[in-house]
C-alpha cells in the first residue's frame, strides 16, 4: 500500500455508480466530457454546413491543412523512433550492462492466461527460453482464469511440464471466477496473479520488493532477445526508477504473413501510433504489454480489478499517487503480439472492430484522470491543464478527426444551399481538401517503408508477391481511420456518455500455419 | 539513441506553428476567390464551371482551347478569371456546337451544363402490323399490345402530368388570345414547361436559392420564362430526354430541340423535318406522329 505518509491515494475508480452524492455527480460529468466534445465538434460541424456553409468551408480547409502540418510533424517523431529503434535493436545489451551491477535485478512474468491454444503459448514460451538473460533471474506466471475450464487447466498443465524447469520460478494462479468487486478481464485476473506471486515467490524467498521488474505481457507477447537486458538497462540507469514504468513498442508480427491487409494495417498504424508516443514521452502512458518495478505496483495497490483498460489505469493510479511525478521510459525496443486473425475475413474485421472499441474504452481514464487531478492539490496546475488537454485532445482526435477530414468535409456542398454551391469556395473545398488529403497521403509511403523493415522473414508457404501487398496495403487507410478507428473510437465514448459501461472482451487468437 | 532531445522538438513545433499561421491565410483567401496583383493589393476573381458528358469535346473559352474531355474528366473549372463576360464554345465532331456567352461575377463560379445535339439523328419507322401478337402463357391467351398501337395511345391521350398550365404567365409574355390552345404542361424535377399558342414556357418550382442562373437577369430572378416565341402556332412540346433544362417542340414542319436557357446564345437544334409533325417523349423515347406515319428518333 501507499506509504503512511502520503497524503493521497487514489481510489480504485472503476465508474461513477461506485462513488456517492457529488463525487459521483462529478464524475458521471466527466464521464459524459469526451463524448460531448466528440459528438459537439461532430453535430456542431453538420449544423455550421447547413447554416453557415461559409464558415463551415473555412474552417474545413484550415483544420485540412492542420491535419497535414500534423501529419508531416509526427512523421518526423516516427522516423526518428524508427532510427532509435533500429540502432536498440543493433546494441549488444549485454555489453551495455557489462558495466553494471545487474545480478540481483529478477524479472517476474505475469502472462494472462484465458482460452489460448497451447500453439500461441509455446511460441510465447520459447521466446522467454530463446532471451538473453540468466533465467534462473526469470520467474513466470502463468495466470490462469477458474472460468476457462478444465482444458485450460490441462494446457497450463503441459506448458508447466515442458517449460517450468527452464527457469528459475514457475507457477500458475487460477484467479477465481466471480469475486465481488470484480469485473472479468486482464486486470482483476493479473492483480490477482502478482498477489500470489509475492506471497509464493517474493516473501517465501525473501527478494527484495525493490529488485523485481515486472512485465505484464498478454498470453501472445512474444519477447525480442534482448528484451530483459534492455529492460535492466533502463531500470538501472533511470533517474527514479521506481517512479516510471518502461514501454517497449509493440509490433504485430507474430502472424503479419498470415493476417489480412486491413489487419495489418490497423495494427501497424497502432505500432506506429506508439513510436510517435516513444518521442513524447510525456504524452505517453503505458499500453499493452508494458515493464515496471514490483515495489511501485505495491505501493499502489497492483491493477485495477474493477475496469477494462487497466494497461493504461496502472500508469495513472501511479500518476495520481505520487502526485504527478511519474513518468513513463520509453525504450524503443520492441515486442511482438498476434495481428488480428480470425478464420473468416468477416470475423477478422468484427474482431478488429471489436478490439479497437476496448482500446478506444480507454476514454474511461479520462474521468479517472480529470477527478482525481481535482481531487489532488498536489499535483501543479499546469500539469493538470496539460494532462487534461493531452488527454481530452488525443480521444477527441481519434474519434472526430477522421471523420471531420473524409465524410463531413464535402457536407457543405450537399446541405449548405443553393447559394453557397455558387461560389467560388464550394468548388475550391473539394479541390483543396482532396489536394491537402494527396500530400498527407504521401506520407503512407514512408509508412510503408518503415513497416517493411520491420518484417520477419517471409515464411515459405506465403507467396512473394505478398510482399507487393505489404505496400499496397496502405491504401486502405482512409478506410481503417474511420470504420476502424474513429467509429470504434466514437462508440466507446457514446457508451462513457450515457453509462453502458463495456465489459472486457478477450481478442481470440488464430493461427493459420504454426 | 535518446529520445529526440527538448530542444529539437521544440524547434520543430514552432517551425511548424509559424508555417501554419504565415501560410493559412492565403490559402483562406485563395479558396475565396482573391488573388494578389502586382501592386500588392488584392483582386477578386470568379471561375467558369463546364461540365460535358460526351468524352472527346473540346471546350473554348474566348476561343482559347481549355480542354478535351475524356471518360473521366468531364469538367473544367477555371478559375482565376477577371469579373467580365466570356464567350464559351463547346465542340465536337458527332454535335451540333453549342455556345454561350456567361457573366463570370466576383468569388462566384458561373456552372454550364451544354447541351449537345447529334447532327445525324437515326429515325426508325413504327408501323402498323398486319396481324395482332398473340401469344400464350401457360394455356391463356394474352393480348400484347403492338408497338404502333402504344405510340399511337401515347398521342390520343391526353398529356396526364401536371395536365394543368399555371394561372399567371409572365408579365413579359405577350398576351394570348381566347382563340390559342394550351398545350399541357410537363413537369421534371422542379421544372415545369407548356406552350400556349405561339410560345413556350418555363418555371422553376423549386427554392429560390437553387433557381437556375438563366432565370436571372443581373442577380433578380423571375421564376417564369419565356423560352421561345415561334410565328405559327407550337403543336406539341416536352422536355428533351435525359435534360430538364432543354425542350423539344414541334412548330410549323418540324421538330426542335433547344434549351431553356435563353442567354446570348439560345441554342436551338433541327431534329426532324416533314409536313405537320408532333412529338412526345414518353421513358426517355421520342415519338414523332406525322400524319399517319410514326418514327421515332433513336441515340439523342
Amino acid at each position: 500500500m501507499v506509504d503512511a505518509h502520503h497524503p493521497f491515494k487514489p481510489p480504485h475508480i472503476g465508474k461513477a455508480t461506485e462513488l456517492s452524492g457529488g463525487d459521483r455527480l462529478l464524475y458521471r460529468l466527466l464521464e459524459i466530457l469526451p463524448g460531448f466534445l466528440s459528438w459537439g465538434t461532430i453535430l456542431g460541424a453538420i449544423f455550421l454546413s447547413y447554416f453557415n456553409p461559409v464558415l463551415a468551408a473555412i474552417s474545413i480547409i484550415i483544420f485540412d491543412f492542420y491535419w497535414l502540418l500534423k501529419t508531416v510533424y509526427l512523421s518526423i517523431y516516427l522516423r526518428h523512433n524508427w532510427r532509435r529503434m533500429k540502432h536498440n535493436m543493433a546494441l549488444d545489451w549485454m555489453v551495455m550492462l557489462s558495466n553494471l551491477k545487474y545480478e540481483h535485478i529478477v524479472h517476474l512474468v505475469i502472462l494472462p492466461y484465458y482460452k489460448e491454444s497451447a500453439e500461441v503459448i509455446e511460441k510465447t514460451f520459447e521466446a522467454l527460453v530463446d532471451a538473453r538473460y540468466d533465467k534462473k533471474k526469470i520467474a513466470v506466471v502463468l495466470a490462469a482464469e477458474e472460468r476457462a475450464g478444465e482444458q485450460a487447466q490441462e494446457i497450463a498443465q503441459y506448458i508447466q511440464k515442458k517449460y517450468a524447469h527452464l527457469f528459475g520460478h514457475f507457477y500458475i494462479t487460477t484467479h477465481p471466477h466471480n469475486i465481488a468487486g470484480e469485473i472479468i478481464g486482464k486486470g482483476s485476473n493479473i492483480a490477482y496473479a502478482i498477489e500470489q506471486a509475492r506471497i509464493s515467490l517474493l516473501d517465501a524467498y525473501q527478494i527484495q520488493y525493490e529488485d523485481v521488474m515486472v512485465s505484464a505481457f498478454d498470453m501472445d507477447t512474444v519477447v525480442y532477445k534482448d528484451y530483459f537486458l534492455c529492460i535492466t538497462w533502463h531500470f538501472l540507469t533511470a533517474e527514479n526508477p521506481y517512479r516510471v514504468s518502461f514501454q517497449p513498442v509493440p509490433l504485430y508480427n507474430n502472424n503479419m504473413w498470415e493476417a489480412p491487409a486491413l489487419s495489418r494495417v490497423v495494427a501497424t498504424s497502432g505500432t506506429f501510433w506508439q513510436m510517435i508516443q516513444q518521442e513524447r514521452p510525456e504524452k505517453l502512458a503505458t499500453f499493452s504489454s508494458h515493464a515496471v518495478s514490483f515495489k511501485t505496483l505495491y505501493e499502489i495497490g497492483y491493477w485495477q480489478k474493477n475496469m477494462v483498460s487497466e494497461d493504461s489505469r496502472i500508469f495513472w493510479n501511479a500518476f495520481l499517487a505520487y502526485d504527478g511525478n511519474y513518468s513513463v521510459v520509453p525504450i524503443s525496443y520492441p515486442i511482438s503480439m498476434d495481428a488480428n486473425l480470425a478464420p473468416t475475413l468477416w470475423q477478422t474485421i468484427k474482431n478488429i472492430y471489436k478490439q479497437q472499441r476496448r482500446w478506444g474504452w480507454g476514454v474511461e481514464n479520462v474521468p479517472y484522470i480529470l477527478f482525481g487531478m481535482i481531487k489532488n492539490p498536489h499535483i501543479s496546475f499546469w500539469k493538470k491543464i496539460k494532462v487534461s488537454f493531452v488527454q481530452l485532445e488525443g480521444f477527441w482526435s481519434l474519434a472526430t478527426n477522421p471523420i471531420l477530414i473524409f465524410l463531413i468535409g464535402w457536407l457543405p456542398l450537399l446541405i449548405g444551399g443553393g447559394e453557397f454551391n455558387t461560389t467560388i469556395l464550394s468548388y475550391n473545398l473539394p479541390i483543396i481538401t482532396r489536394n491537402l488529403m494527396i500530400l498527407a497521403m504521401a506520407g503512407l509511403v514512408m509508412s510503408a517503408i518503415i513497416s517493411l523493415t520491420f518484417l520477419p522473414k517471409r515464411p515459405s508457404y506465403v507467396g512473394g508477391h505478398k510482399r507487393l501487398f505489404m505496400v499496397l496495403q496502405w491504401f486502405f487507410v482512409p478506410i481503417t481511420v474511420i470504420f476502424l478507428g474513429s467509429v470504434p473510437g466514437l462508440e466507446a465514448q457514446t457508451r462513457l456518455m450515457f453509462g453502458k459501461y463495456m465489459g472486457f472482451w478477450v481478442t481470440p487468437k488464430h493461427r493459420i500455419h504454426s | 539513441m535518446r529520445p529526440m532531445v527538448h530542444k529539437k522538438r521544440a524547434l520543430y513545433f514552432i517551425s511548424f506553428a509559424v508555417v501554419f499561421i504565415v501560410v493559412i491565410p492565403f490559402i483562406i483567401l485563395y479558396s475565396l476567390g482573391y488573388r494578389f496583383t502586382k501592386e500588392y493589393g488584392l483582386d477578386e476573381r470568379g471561375g467558369i464551371y463546364v461540365f460535358v458528358s460526351e468524352p472527346g469535346s473540346q471546350i473554348f473559352i474566348d476561343d482559347t482551347l481549355e480542354k478535351v474531355t475524356g471518360t473521366f474528366q468531364k469538367e473544367l473549372f477555371l478559375q482565376n478569371l477577371k469579373p467580365q463576360s466570356y464567350r464559351v464554345l463547346v465542340s465536337h465532331e458527332d454535335f451540333w456546337p453549342w455556345a454561350k456567352e456567361v457573366d463570370v461575377y466576383e468569388r462566384e463560379v458561373s456552372a454550364l451544363f451544354p447541351f449537345l445535339v447529334p447532327k445525324d439523328i437515326v429515325m426508325r419507322d413504327i408501323i402498323q402490323a398486319t396481324t395482332t401478337a398473340i401469344t400464350t402463357k401457360t394455356a391463356t391467351l394474352v393480348h400484347t399490345k403492338s408497338e404502333y398501337e402504344k405510340v399511337l395511345e401515347f398521342f390520343t391521350s391526353p398529356i396526364v402530368v401536371g395536365a394543368t398550365a399555371p394561372a399567371t404567365a409572365p408579365a413579359t409574355a405577350p398576351a394570348t388570345t381566347s382563340a390559342t390552345s394550351t398545350i399541357g404542361a410537363r413537369e421534371r424535377k422542379n421544372m415545369r414547361i407548356w406552350s400556349e399558342g405561339n410560345q413556350v414556357f418555363a418555371e422553376w418550382m423549386g427554392s429560390s436559392d437553387r433557381t437556375p442562373p438563366y432565370f436571372c437577369k443581373v442577380r433578380v430572378c423571375e421564376p417564369l420564362l419565356v423560352v421561345f416565341s415561334a410565328a405559327d402556332e407550337i403543336r406539341s412540346v416536352d422536355f428533351y430526354p435525359g435534360r430538364e433544362d432543354a425542350v423539344i417542340i414541334s412548330v410549323r414542319d418540324g421538330i426542335f430541340a433547344l434549351e431553356i436557357d435563353t442567354r446570348t446564345y439560345h441554342n436551338f437544334y433541327p431534329l426532324y423535318k416533314g409536313v405537320t409533325p408532333e412529338v412526345r417523349v414518353e421513358d426517355g423515347e421520342v415519338y414523332v406522329k406525322d400524319g399517319t406515319f410514326f418514327v421515332e428518333l433513336i441515340d439523342l
